[in-house]
């Protein structure tokens, strides 16, 4: 019965002829159930949460001050840092600051539309607007961050004309995304928002090419300025000009170092010093981010191939089953622990794109046998017939009938595949095999490792124990809702 | 079933084919030359732009067989002008030829060996330039060398040794057939005949290529090849690191880690199943919950977290030592009895035992649980209940038997997992089993080593699901192979 639900309302259309009956589709159906089992729902809420502080994370800490004021004037250099390549030299970090700038502004403005105008909408399709306007954000914001990334790469290097031309860019660059932002706004309610979106744009690309064209290396001055009037108290004498700034709470970098190594937590570095002088919870806090990268892109690509070449086999049988099947057994039978470290070491530079593609190329055969399974099942059922028989293309079927309904494992396999992915990861940074240059916890943890100081040890332990257990619950929440046997 | 286990068998020799040219693959795509940080080697390579006189480089790229394509063949097909302009480049004549075309030049001229001999006897003879005729010689005097047999072999028998012996002879008279740039006209010509006489005597068996020879260089004249034809007189070669026969060295390396897998194993089997029919036959009591809570946090716990908290708290004083902070036993076990060092080994790796046990328990037992309570609600038990049985006769008895088939699949994705997965456990403590050695090999790029890794826990991978599913087979009378 729920399949045919499911099919109905993927089928364009065929819901609408039916507004009397019941709304539920499948999904519905196990939001529900995932709802009612509380330890599930709150370790989404959780996962979310931590998604919240991988974007966040520069609000929090950061090295650069949010407003800088010395003899010169006042200055807002923490906004241009964001895209500095120089200062985060990591992509990943670069993406999470484009969508804590960009993304996490248009989410609450799509929040606020979709509540105020949440009256206004007739009941009738409510999936279709919403996917609607996914599928517009999702466009503008990766037009929007593909020309960040050619923005930023245009100006690297300290001579001043590039710093000018990139600041200026930058300005533009903001007042661009605002534009896409307004237009979507515009296109989803009304003509008269264009005018306020383009207004709002400019207004805003301009204050921020007037704040980030004056760049400097910020903290390094506010540091030896602080030691100055701290020396010059001590000794009595006349304080140099104080600099006031407004720091984030942590005010350093996960890459800046020199602080007394091994320091114990204190006031003023909350979870302590590192081995090599920088503090660990700003690197904690930068981690997640690492971790939550590695796990959901590896994931998704494993997913996508085991989908793929599982849906494939299931779907024709025959010699394409039997070809995927050995493929399957050859790939599993390789212990993929052994073969992500050989890949990896072989290649050299372990990037985090390297262990996310290692570890997507490697893992998939569970999602294509879970895939084959459910296509075995499904192949044969009457909705496949039927859809065969009006004579729909095979890639339809395959994608728009058959695959939605093999789903349901395949969300929980990743779930508990993201889990596995961010442990994998920090094991391999354990044993010194990942990306050194970013905060990875399994790095941090090496440290503790190799000190044996307690809290290079507990603290990023207890990060990836608190990220895997909340993936790990909310997949099996996930999968209760979906087990029909379970449900209340 | 005897037909089913010869299929699986059968089917298991092209998929391990397939396992090793993956593996293979992997490791020849990666950049990079093999070796490279081998001390020695290293120093080879770096010289490598001396050209042929440097024996030593091109020895080491012979013994490893590294002077071969990985895959396929093809260089029958090299034409004289592409030996010639290898050549001209490789001695700069005109002086504008670019320093890595050059070196290039000459590790090409280095590789092909033997499928150069025509061209560069061509260029020997008609070539105008006489630095070039007598660069010429030079190279071909390496290129004509027949490659020796038993040169890496592990144990050569007496028809090997007396054919290399022959062999080391003929290497050593063409050696000599070779002239400088500045030599006399009679020394040249007197090496020209000597040339143009063997290569003439040979251009039939060596120089002409049928289509079967051409067919066999192409797909046996190759790394992959050769490693196969290796692997199947069980020589993966020798460890860089070690100076020693890898395969020898595994099976040390295995033997610890095999102990502590059978340990783990047994361990997790020993309590999860008890514990998971306990908690369905108790589902959803007050003891059920918090058992199913408790292992599933421990599920979520990283065992390399855990074993490095265990290794600070226990082990290194701060504040308990009452445990070895690591290795397998003692380092000197000499004079202990095997009682004394047994109980030595037990003390030892308790702690990576721990490591290793608690996870796979957590969830093999949650496994056993959801298997026995698909079981308990099915029409027999009930009936066994109707009978009047007690409740522990109907769960062990009835229930527990086919609950428990599931898990028996499951020993198929821990047998891997085991094998491979223990990498970190063994680094912490320092375990000179097979996941430390992998990754010491890996990081000194130990080629043979890794490639030996991988294929025999490859291999044993195989072997354990065909186990599992025989074992299925065995204990469930409903499932045939026929």
């Amino acid at each position: 019965m729920m399949n045919c639900n499911e099919n109905a309302e993927m089928e364009s259309g065929v819901a609408d002829a039916n507004p009397d009956g019941p709304d539920l589709t499948y999904g519905d159906i196990v939001w529900g159930q995932f709802k009612k089992n509380r330890v599930a729902y709150v370790s989404l809420w959780g996962v979310v949460g931590l998604f919240l502080a991988a974007i966040c994370a520069p609000l929090l800490a950061s090295s650069t001050p949010f407003v800088w004021t010395d003899e010169t004037g006042t200055s807002y250099p923490w906004l241009t840092t964001l895209f500095d390549t120089q200062y985060f030299e990591n992509g990943v970090d670069l993406f999470f600051n484009l969508v804590l700038v960009m993304g996490l502004p248009m989410l609450g403005l799509w929040w606020f539309w979709m509540r105020r105008l949440g009256a206004k909408i007739p009941k009738k399709r409510p999936r279709r607007r919403k996917i609607k306007a996914v599928l517009f954000a999702g466009i503008g914001f990766f037009l929007a961050f593909f020309a960040g990334m050619v923005f930023t790469a245009v100006g690297t290097g300290d001579d001043s004309p590039m710093l000018l031309l990139r600041a200026l860019d930058f300005g533009k660059f903001s007042g661009l995304i605002f534009l896409v932002t307004g237009g979507m706004l515009a296109f989803q309610r009304g003509s008269r928002n264009v005018l306020i979106a383009i207004l709002i744009g400019y207004i805003a690309g301009n204050v921020l090419h007037t704040t980030s064209s004056q760049y400097t290396v910020y903290s390094k001055v506010y540091w030896q300025n602080q030691a100055d009037i701290a020396t010059a108290e001590a000794a009595g004498q006349e304080s140099p000009d104080a600099i006031r700034a407004m720091f984030p709470l942590a005010p350093y970098s996960y890459r800046q170092q020199g602080f007394s190594p091994l320091e114990s937590p204190s006031g003023t570095h909350m979870m302590g010093v590192s081995t090599n002088g920088s503090d660990v919870a700003t690197r904690i806090l930068y981690g997640t981010r690492i971790s939550l990268t590695i796990g959901f892109i590896a994931v998704a690509i494993y997913v996508t191939i085991g989908v793929f070449l599982g849906s494939l086999a299931g779907y024709f049988g025959g010699k394409i089953d039997l070809a995927v099947q050995r493929l399957i057994e050859i790939v599993m039978c390789i212990p993929s622990f052994f073969l992500i470290l050989t890949v990896i070491a072989l290649v050299g530079s372990a990037s985090i794109f390297l262990i996310m593609a290692a570890i997507g190329f490697v893992r998939w055969t569970g999602v294509a046998r879970l895939v084959r399974g459910e296509f075995l099942r499904l192949r044969n059922q009457d909705f496949v017939t039927a859809a065969e028989a009006l004579g729909f293309p095979t890639s339809r079927i395959i994608f728009q009938h058959v695959l939605p309904n093999a789903l349901g494992p395949v969300l929980v396999a990743a779930a508990f595949g993201v889990a596995q992915a961010i442990l994998l990861e920090s094991s391999l940074s354990f044993l010194g095999m990942g990306d050194a240059s970013t905060a990875s916890w399994g790095v941090t943890l090496r440290e503790g490792y190799s000190t044996g100081a307690w809290h290079l040890v507990l603290i990023p332990g207890c990060a990836i124990f608190l990220t895997v257990l909340l993936l790990n619950l909310a997949g099996e929440g996930v999968r209760d809702a979906m087990d029909p046997k379970l449900r209340k | 079933m005897g037909k089913y286990i010869v299929k699986r068998l059968l089917l298991m020799i092209p998929t391990f084919f397939a396992i090793s040219l993956i593996v293979f693959l992997v490791m020849h795509a990666a950049p990079g030359q093999p070796g490279a940080s081998v001390q020695g080697a290293g120093d080879a390579s770096q010289d490598a732009d001396k050209g042929a006189e440097n024996e030593a480089y091109t020895l080491f790229k012979q013994q490893f067989n590294l002077d071969k394509p990985v895959l396929f063949n093809s260089r029958y097909n090299l034409s004289d002008a592409t030996v010639l302009s290898a050549l001209e480049d490789s001695l700069n004549l005109s002086g504008d030829v670019e320093p890595g075309r050059q070196i290039e030049a000459k590790e090409q001229l280095t590789d092909w060996a033997v499928y150069a001999v025509p061209g560069l006897h061509l260029a020997l003879v008609s070539h105008s330039d006489k630095s070039v005729r007598s660069r010429a010689s030079k190279w071909l005097s390496s290129a004509a060398k027949k490659r020796l047999k038993n040169a890496h072999t592990r144990r050569p028998t007496r028809e090997q040794m007396e054919a290399d012996t022959a062999r080391m002879k003929h290497n050593l008279k063409i050696k000599t057939w070779i002239f400088e740039a500045n030599a006399t006209a009679s020394a040249e010509a007197e090496v020209l005949t000597k040339w143009k006489e063997y290569v003439e005597a040979d251009v039939d068996r060596r120089w002409n290529f049928t289509f079967g020879s051409k067919m066999s260089a192409f797909f046996l004249d190759t790394q992959f090849a050769k490693y196969w034809s290796n692997i199947l007189h069980l020589d993966f070669g020798v460890s860089h690191l070690y100076k020693e026969d890898v395969l020898s060295l595994v099976q040390k390396k295995l033997r610890y880690s095999i102990c502590l897998s059978v340990a783990t194993l047994l361990i997790i089997y020993l309590v999860s199943v008890p514990l998971g029919i306990w908690s369905a036959a108790n589902a959803n009591s007050p003891a059920d919950r918090v058992v199913t809570v408790v292992l599933f946090m421990l599920y979520s716990l990283p065992s390399f977290w855990v074993a490095t908290i265990l290794l600070n708290f226990l082990t290194k004083g701060t504040p308990f030592e009452i445990l070895p902070t690591g290795g397998f036993s003692s380092i000197d076990t000499g004079d202990l009895t095997t009682i004394d060092y047994i109980k030595d080994v037990i003390w030892h790796i308790t702690l990576p035992v721990l490591c290793m046990t608690y996870g796979g328990l957590a969830a093999l037992s949650r496994y056993a649980r959801t298997g026995l309570l698909d079981v308990i609600r099915s029409d027999y038990v009930r009936t066994a209940r109707a009978k009047g049985l007690s409740e522990g006769v109907v769960i062990v008895k009835h229930a527990a038997r086919n609950g428990m088939i599931p898990i028996i699949t499951l020993l198929a994705t821990l047998l891997p997992a085991l094998i491979g997965g223990s990498v970190v456990i063994e680094f912490i403590f320092q375990i000179p089993g097979i996941g430390s050695f992998m990754f010491e090999s890996i990081q000194a790029r130990d080629y043979n080593v890794v490639m030996c890794i991988l294929l025999i826990t490859s291999l044993l991978t195989l072997v354990g699901m065909l186990l599992a599913d025989l074992l299925y087979a065995l204990v469930d009378p409903r499932i045939t192979f026929d």
